[in-house]
């Protein structure tokens, strides 16, 4: 911000050098040709009595004038001879000046500048910068003198250092103006960058939590809240990630830690009876599928999250795959003692992926039969509602509780850790099921009453 | 970036350097180292040896008389003046003489001039007996008129005093006294004077304001210089009213202190006519006018001749004035040295008129620089002539320095000729020489001093010095002299 508040001043500088003298110039110019003209007009006036050699009736002439244009006029003969001087100061001598000289040479007129010390004569006194003009004074035969015009000059000087100096004040104030409001305005403009800057590096270094403050409707404010959001969403996905982790790693290491278990059990112990041997690997057997469940849905969820997950879109009729799923999932059902109906109002056809579609609906049938107790119901609707394909699972389980119904979806989420385990689920089945609908472009949604049951609504577009 | 910014900063500072330290510069200044300017060979110059004037062409305005008698015209005249010839003469011998064919004669047939005197800026004209031949009073005016116009339009004259005979006529009996320069409306005047005439006559306390012409002893020397005055007269008592006058200081002259001769009065000046037809005026005073003549340092001669000089310069009609002491009629009168006798005891203009002194001004140094005016009463011949004039100014006068360095004299004159209207004065080696040690100053004050002068003579304008018939460069290195120089009237201080 220095370099610039230095261009601004030196760049206004400038500017005020270049001006100051080009008005200088132009009113030095102007007054030179005015002063030319005086002079003329003078050796005109003074041709009569210098014809006559009338001194007394000249030297009146030149003290009035030389009074009313505050200058010195002197008449000089033609060889440079003062012969009129309103000072009375060099009356007999010669005037060896170029101007003078020219005009003895031929020139109707000349003039020239002295400065300061160069100008401190008989001459020009001590008026320090001084111009001398001379004209001819002709007469009918031709020159018969000149006239020469002292004029002091320094006040053109004086006036322009007057003005040189009041804009460099001006100039030192405005400076200060300028520096004053950009301060200001930079630290309006900076302090939200700044701010979010700071937020920006607090969450490189992982901090998540950071939010800006940054007040007002502008475009910073808005970049503001746009960052809040966006460092809300973060901690919230890294909360979940972490918990992912958590969870992944103790749904891993859950089946690990039994395997480990009961083969270290098959190794160090006694000899087991062959039954128990055999029970031994047959839950070694089972945790090892729960392992490749686990797996495969971990496997399944990166996929979707990565985007490599691709659907094999094809047509074919929802409500003939929603019965299969019932189906198959019947004799479940039935070794459970739950009365499984389902009830398909349309026939739909749909183009989307079959086998995930009927991931969807086997996993939201399977989970409402495994949580729906003995004598339970679980009922499966197909219908078409407008452009849209609405599967209903309702069933009359335990029910979820309020708090717990927004999670259901996330990630290794489980209402009852103790009653997932019974049942073998992973955490990882509605988080899937909801991808996949996603993916299709539908929703999922819950309705559920803590022991009343829940009903899982999936609706895809046609 | 940083290398960037660097080279941007060096950049503006060494602009702003630049711009800070340029003066504001708005003309190229001139050398002060002196010029040669073409120099003046003077190798053709003529000196003067010896004294001459040069015949001279002069213009001048002559008013006659208009034919319809109303106006004075005016008629200009270029006419050769030798050196012998006084201008006012000649320009007075034309006037008098043939009249041009469109105008008519401003005077009768046969005028003459009989004398002009010049008394500082007032003239007194004597014309011939014939002036008195004119058919009236009016033409009688006219006269008066046209020779008052002429005169007053020379350089320095004011006032125009006529008298014709060395007499002064009255004009409808009143006397026209110093006349001035007119509009040259002759039906004006005559009016003016009419209605003065009637007023005059019509009351006995009537007044009558005219310029008179009194004349005193000068401060110096054994002359007598005139000026001009403003007096009222009452009841026609012009004698007793230019006795008290004359009493009263000069103002514009240097004049010795007077006597209050009015008080000494022993009766009412009378005229009193004489067999032959003269007109003189008898003045009786008293005893005690010898006493007031000597505290005044008057002598008798003196007194008489400014009574005579007074009196016939402004009372009507009268040839001469006859003083009597006590009765007595005083024949014999002393200067101081000399006792002069006068027939009958009258006193005419004409015993003193060449006495009248010519008021000049010469020029010494002041004591501060520069110069001083001083008006000297000197004869009529020194005042024409630029030698004398000059002489005068190589002496110290009444305290007044001279600006001539000591040891000069008449005899470094070599020559003056006047022509042109330059006075070329030819000065000596031994003067040259003397001047060698002077300042600038005293320079300066010596070479104005006798331009001022020889300029005050009408007709010179300019100075040329030369030295032993040659040009000089300079006297003493300050003045330059191979030019003919103008009047300094800014180096005369006041007094």
């Amino acid at each position: 911000m220095l370099a610039y508040l230095l261009i601004i001043c030196v760049a206004f500088f400038v500017v005020a050098v270049m001006l100051v003298q080009l008005v200088g110039e132009y009113l030095f110019t102007q007054r030179v040709r005015d002063e030319q003209r005086i002079t003329q007009e003078l050796s005109q006036h003074m041709a009569e009595n210098l014809l006559l050699s009338d001194a007394e009736a000249m030297y009146a002439d030149v003290v009035s004038l030389s009074e009313g244009y505050e200058s010195r006029i002197l008449v000089l003969d033609m060889h440079g001879v003062v012969q009129v001087d309103s000072q009375s100061q060099l009356n007999g001598q010669r005037l060896e000046r170029r101007e003078v000289a020219e005009i003895l040479n031929g020139a109707e007129s000349a003039y020239g500048f002295y400065v300061d010390a160069q100008s401190n004569s008989a001459l020009f006194g001590n008026n320090g910068t001084t111009g001398l003009y001379t004209a001819a004074i002709y007469s009918s035969a031709g020159p018969i003198g000149m006239l020469a015009y002292v004029s002091n000059a320094q006040e053109v000087y004086t006036s322009m250092r007057e003005i040189q100096n009041r804009i460099v004040i001006w100039l030192v104030v405005v400076a200060l103006c300028v520096v004053v409001m950009s301060l200001f305005i930079s630290r309006f403009f900076t302090k939200p960058i700044e701010a979010l800057n700071q937020g920006i590096l607090r969450m490189t270094k992982g901090d998540f939590s950071s939010r800006v403050n940054i007040r007002g409707n502008n475009e910073f404010a808005q970049v503001g809240r746009a960052f809040n959001m966006m460092s809300e969403r973060l901690e919230s996905l890294d909360r979940s990630r972490n918990q992912f982790v958590s969870n992944a790693s103790h749904e891993l290491k859950t089946p690990l830690s039994t395997i480990k278990i009961l083969i270290e059990t098959l190794i160090y112990q006694d000899p087991l009876d062959p039954g128990m041997t055999k029970e031994f690997l047959g839950n070694i057997n089972s945790e090892i599928d729960r392992l490749n469940g686990i797996i495969s849905d971990l496997l399944s969820l990166v996929s979707i999250d990565s985007g490599e997950m691709r659907l094999k879109r094809e047509k074919f009729r929802l409500d003939e795959m929603v019965r299969d799923c019932a189906r198959k999932l019947a004799p479940l059902a039935r070794e459970r003692g739950i009365e499984l109906e389902d009830t398909v109002r349309d026939a739909v056809e749909i183009t989307a992926d079959k086998s995930k579609l009927m991931q969807v609906v086997y996993n939201v049938i399977d989970n409402a039969i495994k949580y729906t107790p003995l004598a339970g119901r679980v009922h499966v609707e197909m219908a078409r509602a407008g452009k849209r394909a609405v599967i209903r699972i309702s069933d009359t389980g335990i029910g979820i509780p309020e708090e717990d119904q927004k999670h259901i979806f996330d990630r290794f989420y489980r209402v009852d850790k103790a009653r997932s385990r019974e049942t073998g689920g992973t955490g990882l089945g509605l988080s899937i099921v909801k991808q996949i609908v996603m993916l299709h472009n539908g929703t999922i949604s819950v309705n559920s009453e803590v022991g009343k049951g829940s009903t899982f609504t999936i609706e895809l577009p046609l | 970036m940083r290398g960037k910014k660097g080279i941007l900063c060096l950049m503006l500072a060494i602009l702003l350097g630049v711009s800070g330290c340029s003066n504001l510069m708005l003309f190229e200044a001139q050398s002060t180292r002196d010029v040669e300017l073409p120099e003046i060979s003077g190798e053709d110059y003529v000196a003067p040896w010896g004294d001459s004037q040069a015949d001279y062409l002069e213009r001048a305005g002559i008013y006659y008389i208009n034919e319809d008698a109303q106006q004075l015209a005016r008629s200009e005249i270029s006419y050769l003046l030798t050196p012998s010839e006084d201008q006012m003469v000649t320009v007075l011998n034309r006037l008098l003489g043939e009249t041009p064919d469109d105008v008519a004669a401003v005077a009768p047939e046969g005028t003459r001039l009989l004398g002009v005197e010049a008394a500082g800026s007032v003239v007194t004209v004597n014309l011939s007996l014939e002036a008195r031949g004119a058919d009236s009073d009016q033409r009688i005016l006219w006269l008066y008129a046209a020779i008052a116009n002429t005169l007053t339009e020379m350089s320095n004259i004011t006032g125009v005093n006529i008298l014709i005979n060395g007499r002064q006529e009255a004009v409808l009996s009143l006397p026209m006294g110093v006349m001035a320069q007119s509009d040259g409306d002759l039906t004006a005047l005559w009016a003016q004077q009419q209605a003065d005439a009637q007023r005059a006559q019509l009351s006995e306390t009537s007044s009558t304001s005219r310029t008179a012409l009194l004349y005193f002893p000068a401060m110096e020397g054994a002359w007598f210089v005139a000026e001009p005055r403003d007096l009222t007269f009452v009841d026609g008592n012009y004698a007793t009213a230019l006795l008290a006058a004359l009493s009263q200081p000069a103002r514009e002259v240097s004049a010795r202190p007077v006597l209050n001769a009015v008080n000494e009065l022993l009766s009412t000046p009378s005229v009193v006519l004489t067999e032959e037809g003269f007109r003189f005026l008898q003045l009786d005073f008293s005893e005690q006018i010898h006493a007031l003549m000597d505290e005044a340092g008057v002598s008798a001669y003196e007194f008489v001749g400014m009574l005579a000089l007074t009196m016939t310069s402004f009372v009507p009609a009268i040839d001469g004035v006859q003083v009597s002491v006590e009765g007595s009629l005083l024949r014999e009168v002393s200067d101081g040295e000399t006792v002069h006798s006068f027939a009958d005891g009258v006193f005419l203009r004409s015993h003193f008129a060449d006495e009248i002194g010519s008021v000049v001004k010469l020029y010494f140094r002041a004591e501060e620089g520069g110069l001083i005016a001083v008006e000297r009463v000197v004869s009529p011949l020194v005042a024409r002539s630029p030698r004398l004039l000059l002489i005068q100014l190589m002496q110290d006068q009444n305290g007044y320095a001279s600006a001539f360095p000591a040891g000069c004299n008449g005899d470094d004159i070599l020559g003056v000729r006047i022509a042109d209207g330059v006075a070329h004065v030819n000065w000596s080696a031994n003067f040259y020489r003397l001047c060698q040690n002077l300042d600038y100053a005293a320079e300066r004050d010596l070479v104005y001093a006798i331009v001022n002068t020889l300029t005050e003579l009408t007709n010179v304008r300019g100075v040329q010095f030369s030295f032993e018939g040659r040009l000089a460069d300079t006297l003493a290195n300050s003045i330059y002299l191979k030019t003919v120089l103008l009047r300094n009237p800014g180096l005369v201080q006041d007094e």
